[in-house]
């Protein structure tokens, strides 16, 4: 369990009987629940993780052939649930990790009670009628794009985050590693995250479903969200009032209302 | 000059603060916590070649950006910029209207109100077009260091792998060597066992001769005749079995058959009858502890035979030969004892020396000193033993302890 705890970062706190698993999107790590999180501690036990490659997460787990796919990451969340004995939790995944979540919540259903999928795209890039909004130019630019932003992290943060990682008094600039992961392993994952397409799993999901859609998302507009939405059987749409790809971040509020009109429902507490 | 003077001429040049933030050399705009710019300075307008109009009220800076752009603006600029409230030295390229594109680096914050609430977004836009061709040759280079890095790894490897072929080549000759060692020896063996395994018949074949021309009536010559024709067979079957031995090219004192020792010891007494006849010897035999063993027929044989023509060489010519064959099982090993009731060797002078080569320890004319020697050889390198118990006068008896393999 301790293996597990450490490869994927994990934080379990707030009190519930309920589970919610905040799953972070490419690019970020679980730091990125920050503004949200605090809402729904005190209703529901929360489970925070890393992706590997990711955040905090064990690098050296960083398999280049497990990760080749998103069904790496989704069997992580099972393996996770397993061991932390987690049942029926509501997962909440942002932008790849939506997909992630599908694709757990096809393999074992049970596991989940409610799904609710920020800023969700199956495929990013435009194939014949569908428009995900992307060409593979675009990912290569993409990666040419961090590549010119690395400075930040290979000569700032990386030894910051490698040499001292139990040092509290470092936490302050712990957090300035926000988003700052190994290029390496984010190019990867950048490879597999736009490249993917998982638009017909969509349809093989049967979970309850919210896909949160921000008004404005360069990344996975409200087209793609619509597209998600119809794919899914029986789930709900929710488009916000906000501008970006993270409406946890940029719109902390909505975005709280929004997961509470869904996951208190049918709750009594 | 005096700063206030300097203040004065400003001044005078009508250079207000409005000039100053619109030519500064830095693109510089103001946009709502969603993005939109309203407020920017002509450095910035005149990066994106749109008219002011066109861009304020109407734009925000990712409509200026490349597809991959955006994604990196979503996935890393603005996350970073509203989780931390600031992002610095963030390298985009802004697509001019014209589509040019030129080089940049921004920094942003979000400004809050008295509450706490985003209010405002600034940003500082610097043209960074040489340093990032620059930039770019360095990436170019690094991008060579790394390829050169992998190949030299590569490389390396390769080396390494060569050396470990290398290596289990010299451990496939070195085990070749160890054979052909191991097959010269046995060759050298095999020469010994058909000189020696032959001498004894060839000397029974006179023997018989001699009895041969020695009878008088019939009757005699035709037993003897029987007697040399057994002989000649049975030296026909040994060098069958040295010729099948050879063919084989295999170890042949590893080809192992389960030998039952009454059998064995009747093929030898024809081999050596003439001489058994001559002496009078009585063979006798007890191999009901352990009458049979997995082992080489040929060096049995050839054991055996060895200790057998020993023991009829070394007789005491005072009394009739005994010589009397029989096996116990003793900690898990067959041993085979030959007792003979000859002449016996005087352990005290040579024990040390008994199976050594070419020692003989009778004043006999036949003793050649091979058979013991060969004997030994043969045993031991079936990790076998042999050793003897003699008394001068009394006889002799050899015990061969063979390997624990019942």
């Amino acid at each position: 369990m301790k293996a597990i705890i450490d490869r994927n970062n994990i934080t379990i706190r707030g009190v519930g009987n309920e589970t919610i698993m905040f799953v972070h999107g490419y690019g970020c790590d679980k730091s990125m629940w920050r503004f949200v999180v605090p809402s729904f501690e005190k209703k529901y036990k929360i489970i925070l993780i890393d992706l590997v490659g990711s955040g905090k997460s064990d690098e050296s787990a960083y398999s280049y052939d497990k990760y080749s796919s998103l069904e790496g990451y989704a069997n992580d969340i099972l393996e996770i649930c397993d061991v932390l004995k987690l049942e029926a939790i509501n997962f909440v995944g942002h932008s790849v990790s939506a997909m992630i979540g599908v694709l757990a919540g096809i393999k074992q259903p049970s596991l989940f009670k409610k799904m609710v999928l920020i800023g969700p795209s199956p495929c990013y890039i435009n194939k014949e009628e569908y428009v995900g909004g992307f060409s593979s130019e675009a990912i290569k630019e993409l990666l040419d794009t961090l590549d010119s932003n690395y400075l930040g992290w290979s000569s700032v943060m990386a030894p910051i985050i490698m040499d001292h990682p139990d040092r509290p008094e470092l936490a302050e600039e712990l957090e300035a590693s926000f988003c700052q992961n190994n290029p390496d392993i984010a190019k990867h994952f950048a490879r597999v995250t736009f490249s993917s397409d998982n638009r017909e799993d969509l349809k093989r999901l049967n979970v309850n479903t919210l896909v949160v859609q921000s008004g404005e998302d360069a990344i996975a507009g409200v087209e793609v969200g619509k597209y998600v939405h119809q794919n899914i059987k029986g789930s709900k749409f929710v488009i916000l009032d906000t501008i970006g790809h993270c409406p946890h971040l940029s719109a902390p509020k909505e975005t709280i209302t929004a997961l509470q009109d869904y996951m208190e429902e049918d709750l009594v507490f | 000059m005096s700063l206030k003077k300097l203040k004065e001429e400003l001044l005078y040049n009508r250079l207000d603060y409005k000039e100053l933030y619109n030519l500064s050399p830095c693109g510089y705009f103001i946009a709502t916590p969603k993005g939109v710019i309203i407020e920017a300075n002509q450095r910035f307008i005149d990066f994106t070649g749109y008219e002011e109009t066109e861009v304020m009220g109407e734009k925000r800076l990712i409509d200026f950006l490349s597809l991959g752009n955006k994604m990196y603006y979503e996935t890393h600029f603005l996350p970073q910029l509203y989780y931390k409230g600031e992002v610095s030295e963030i390298n985009f390229e802004i697509v001019k209207k014209n589509n040019d594109k030129i080089p940049v680096l921004v920094n942003a914050v979000i400004v809050n109100d008295k509450d706490g609430e985003a209010k405002f977004m600034q940003a500082t836009v610097f043209n960074i077009s040489q340093r990032k061709s620059y930039e770019k040759e360095l990436l170019l280079a690094k991008q060579k260091a790394d390829d050169l890095s992998k190949e030299l790894l590569s490389k390396n490897k390769a080396l390494k792998s060569h050396t470990a072929l290398i290596l289990s080549q010299k451990k496939e000759l070195e085990i070749l060597n160890r054979h052909l060692e191991t097959k010269n020896k046995q060759l050298s063996d095999f020469a010994h066992i058909v000189s020696h395994n032959l001498r004894s018949p060839v000397f029974n074949l006179q023997t018989l001769l001699d009895f041969y021309n020695e009878s008088v009536n019939a009757e005699d010559k035709q037993e003897v005749v029987t007697n040399i024709r057994e002989v000649a067979n049975e030296m026909h079957i040994t060098l069958n079995e040295l010729v099948d031995a050879l063919k084989i090219q295999e170890e042949f004192r590893k080809t192992e058959d389960v030998l039952s020792f009454e059998a064995i010891l009747k093929t030898i007494i024809v081999m050596v009858s003439g001489t058994v006849k001559a002496t009078q010897a009585k063979i006798t035999s007890n191999f009901s502890n352990a009458p049979q063993i997995t082992y080489s027929s040929v060096y049995l044989k050839s054991a055996m035979l060895n200790l057998l023509t020993n023991a009829l060489k070394y007789r005491a010519l005072e009394r009739t030969p005994e010589v009397h064959f029989s096996t116990v099982i003793k900690d898990g090993c067959i041993v085979l004892s030959v007792r003979d009731n000859g002449m016996g060797i005087d352990m005290k002078k040579h024990r040390n020396a008994l199976f050594g080569f070419n020692k003989t320890f009778h004043e006999h004319p036949d003793s050649k000193g091979l058979g013991l020697y060969m004997t030994r050889l043969q045993i031991e390198a079936l990790g076998g033993k042999i050793s003897a118990e003699s008394e001068v006068g009394l006889g002799s008896t050899f015990s061969i302890r063979f390997k624990a393999a019942l």
